[in-house]
């Protein structure tokens, strides 16, 4: 009673008026952060990056020349998501981090491809992809497939066109094409010169992408399905996430700035960049040297160290296509709204479906001021194979998610219909994941399905992917009613068109669905060795073939299918030669006449009567 | 090979019309060896026979020619020891010149050989890879006769027959000397 007479008299104070003027106008600022409707509060998207609100203010007032020339490390424009507050430290699997490693002493790195003029961000990420398929498995992957493809989409996550499946082709499906020794981007580029070169596949490769949900996935050469996001480094030594990720999954593409006085030693091929933001590039990072003497470099750094990375000039260019980036250059590996990312595949002969709205990627975010969120997408089935997992994006380094898969889900309700899938689980990295679930769930062709995910990004409130057109950045996503759907709490929805009063009418959550089988891997190590094979008056030339079981492999193998074509015919030639017992690991291709080049594809067959992916030899 | 039958023709056909020329027919058998040192470690030298025919057309100097044949051996070879076949046969033509001493008539001879060389590989993959072809020898060497009786000579010769060939890329010598012993008749 007391303290009820000390408010009322409170009331008459002066001061106490003005407490309550400050809290009420911090509860109407805090409405604009993460406000509330009743009891419900709203969603809210995560705040940009400074230099993608730099660039866009830019362009609102008629400033966009200023850009013109200018490549970002992997995009035309600064990368939307504030990425810096992601700078905590968290472990992959290896931890034993020497003084120095180098992928290309273990077999790891594909050769440096020259992109000529430009492209750097698609050579940055083949090489990351191409190196995790090592040393099991040897790919060129086309990197004008994945740059006309960020280039039409004109404004999508770095990683879209992998995980969305829109890639990657292999070089020969669609080879880097340069026009008076300059790249061209995209199709209308390539549309516009198709008579002047000769473009091979043309119609195939000058396909519009205007519709990203209805692309031809048959040159799809693998599946990406997981990629790791590393967060800028935080200092010049904060190097330890980079180094393991190194070990464990293989090149990792990065992004720096490639412009400056006395920058490059090209004595040396060593780089340091004490802080000129200028000529954004992006390279595959392929090892390190602790020790790499600091005196090496044109402008001394303050001490020794460097990375070792493949740039896209060609195996004539710096040592080998390689060169050493000190620790303590201001950008490399740093930038606020980059980050670093290894991009993992599984064979494109496991999972069949993908069931898809984002299909230009993680291009913002959305919380609730909380670090818990719940979002869903309902797809109808186009496939009678089986749902076997889901993918989405983690923001955080600590992530705990559950997974629920409802069948027959009323139109609003995602969490309706029956239960027929759930999964709970931890991630402890950044990235793009696919979760399998615990067991496969049937559906028939046009059957309707939920996807629902309760995802809580420790520490960060803005845990659900959302893919939608931002100015200056995306312009091409669509969504329609009835395919997202986001919540607080599990129990209220709202559908994502029209929240707010369809602010968010062209956002979908970045949620995808698989359908499928195992993943199937194709035969490790395949080789091949030229033998001659001496009569004395004349030789024969053979083809000596070699391949292992592929260790990732859990599938039960039961022979395996050799093809064989000329070197200049097209990858539909490919004819079987032999097929041959599992237990089988060798085979010789006889009666090859000297200057006879052959190419060889092998798929193993599994008790199903599967094929595996190809594993190719191209000479 | 019809060049060399129809020069032999000529040989029988001069012989017989001119009386002043003598005719000689003789069959020889012997070994020969082989250059390459490699066809020579595989298929090994050989035997051959050499039936030939010549004529003394103008004082000391003959004229002949005969056919080769004979050496034919089979090997284990290459990566996978497949049994293959080699068959080396020629025609060759020749200019001598005799010194007849009593009953003995030693001679040299200087001549042009077209010869045909075979290789064959057991395995039907191999078929394409097949080697038949001809090419010419150079021939030289020297021998001698003896008469027991007044037309039937016993003789020996030893000569070098030169041919390198290349069937395919490669150089090979399937030359070599020829140690031969025979029997014949001089009409």
């Amino acid at each position: 009673m007391r303290l009820i007479n000390r408010i009322k008299i409170s009331f008459l104070n002066p001061s106490f008026l003005s407490v309550l003027l400050v809290l009420l106008a911090s509860f109407a600022g805090s409405f604009n952060t993460f406000g509330h409707a009743g009891n419900e509060k709203i969603a809210v998207l995560a705040p940009l990056s400074q230099n993608f609100l730099n660039y866009r203010q830019d362009v609102r007032n008629g400033y966009a020349s200023k850009y013109y020339g200018d490549v970002y490390p992997f995009f035309f424009a600064p990368y939307p998501q504030d990425v810096s507050y992601s700078q905590h430290p968290f472990i992959l699997g290896t931890t034993n981090v020497p003084p120095s490693f180098d992928l290309r002493s273990e077999g790891r790195m594909t050769p440096s491809k020259n992109q000529h003029t430009s492209g750097c961000g698609a050579f940055a990420a083949m090489g990351s992809l191409e190196s995790y398929l090592m040393p099991y498995e040897f790919h060129d992957f086309s990197e004008q497939n994945c740059w006309d493809f960020w280039v039409d989409a004109d404004g999508s996550s770095m990683d879209s066109y992998f995980v969305s499946w829109q890639g990657p082709w292999n070089e020969e499906d669609e080879p880097w094409i340069l026009l008076n020794n300059t790249a061209l981007y995209g199709s209308a580029s390539k549309m516009n010169v198709q008579n002047v070169l000769d473009i091979p596949n043309d119609k195939e490769n000058l396909r519009s992408r205007t519709n990203l949900m209805d692309f031809d996935k048959s040159k799809v050469r693998k599946h990406v399905q997981n990629v790791l996001y590393i967060p800028p480094r935080s200092s010049s030594l904060d190097n330890d996430l980079i180094k393991q990720a190194l070990m464990t999954y293989g090149a990792v593409s990065t992004g720096l700035y490639s412009n400056g006085p006395n920058v490059y030693d090209s004595s040396t091929h060593s780089f340091y960049n004490p802080g000129y933001p200028e000529g954004g590039h992006a390279v595959a990072i392929a090892g390190w040297d602790d020790n790499y003497d600091r005196n090496k470099f044109s402008i001394k750094p303050p001490g020794n160290g460097a990375f070792i990375a493949k740039n896209s000039g060609g195996p004539g260019w710096g040592d080998g296509g390689y060169y050493y980036i000190s620790y303590y250059d201001a950008y490399f590996a740093r930038m606020a709204n980059a980050y670093s990312y290894v991009l993992t595949a599984d064979p494109a002969s496991g999972l069949t479906t993908i069931y898809q709205y984002d299909p230009y990627g993680w291009i913002t975010r959305m919380g609730y001021g909380s670090d818990t969120a719940w979002f869903a997408n309902i797809f109808a089935a186009t496939s009678a194979d089986p749902l076997v997992a889901v993918s989405f994006y983690t923001a955080a380094a600590l992530n705990y998610y559950e997974i629920y898969v409802y069948k027959d889900p009323n139109p609003d309700l995602p969490r309706s219909g029956s239960l027929v899938a759930q999964k709970a689980g931890v991630i402890n990295a950044l990235g793009y994941w696919t979760i399998p679930l615990a067991s496969s769930v049937t559906v028939v062709p046009g059957q309707k399905f939920s996807v629902v995910v309760k995802l809580q990004t420790a520490g960060y409130s803005y845990p659900i992917p959302v893919e939608m057109v931002l100015e200056g950045f995306c312009k091409k996503a669509t969504a329609n009613r009835g395919q997202s759907s986001i919540s607080q709490d599990g129990t209220s929805w709202n559908d994502l068109t029209l929240y707010q009063s369809g602010r968010y009418a062209t956002a979908n959550v970045c949620l995808k669905a698989f359908a499928g089988y195992d993943p199937f891997y194709p035969p490790a190590n395949f080789a091949a060795e030229r033998l001659e094979n001496n009569f004395i008056l004349f030789k024969e030339y053979i083809d000596r073939l070699s391949w292992d079981l592929n260790p990732n492999d859990k599938t039960n193998i039961v022979n395996y299918r050799l093809y064989k074509k000329g070197k200049t015919d097209p990858e539909s030639a490919y004819a079987l030669i032999k097929e041959l017992p599992a237990n089988t690991f060798t085979y010789d291709v006889r009666a090859l006449k000297k200057d006879e080049i052959c190419h060889y594809r092998i798929v193993a067959v599994d008790d199903r009567s599967r094929e595996s992916d190809p594993a190719d030899i191209k000479k | 090979m019809r060049k060399a039958c129809l020069f032999l023709a000529s040989i029988v056909v001069l012989s017989s019309n001119l009386s002043a020329i003598n005719f000689s027919a003789s069959l020889f058998f012997g070994l020969r060896t082989v250059n390459d040192s490699q066809v020579r470690g595989s298929f090994g030298n050989g035997t051959v026979y050499f039936p030939c025919l010549a004529v003394n057309f103008w004082k000391g100097f003959i004229l002949g020619g005969g056919y080769e044949g004979g050496y034919s051996r089979t090997a284990k070879l290459g990566l996978y020891h497949e049994s293959s076949t080699l068959e080396i046969t020629g025609f060759e033509i020749f200019l001598g010149y005799q010194i007849p001493m009593g009953k003995f008539c030693p001679y040299v001879k200087l001549g042009y050989g077209s010869f045909s060389y075979r290789q064959s590989v057991d395995n039907p993959l191999l078929e394409e890879f097949k080697i038949d072809k001809n090419d010419m020898a150079i021939i030289y060497g020297g021998g001698i006769r003896f008469y027991p009786l007044k037309s039937i000579f016993l003789a020996g010769e030893i000569k070098m027959v030169h041919f390198s060939v290349s069937p395919v890329d490669t150089k090979v010598d399937l030359g070599g000397f020829r140690f031969l012993a025979g029997v014949g008749y001089t009409l």
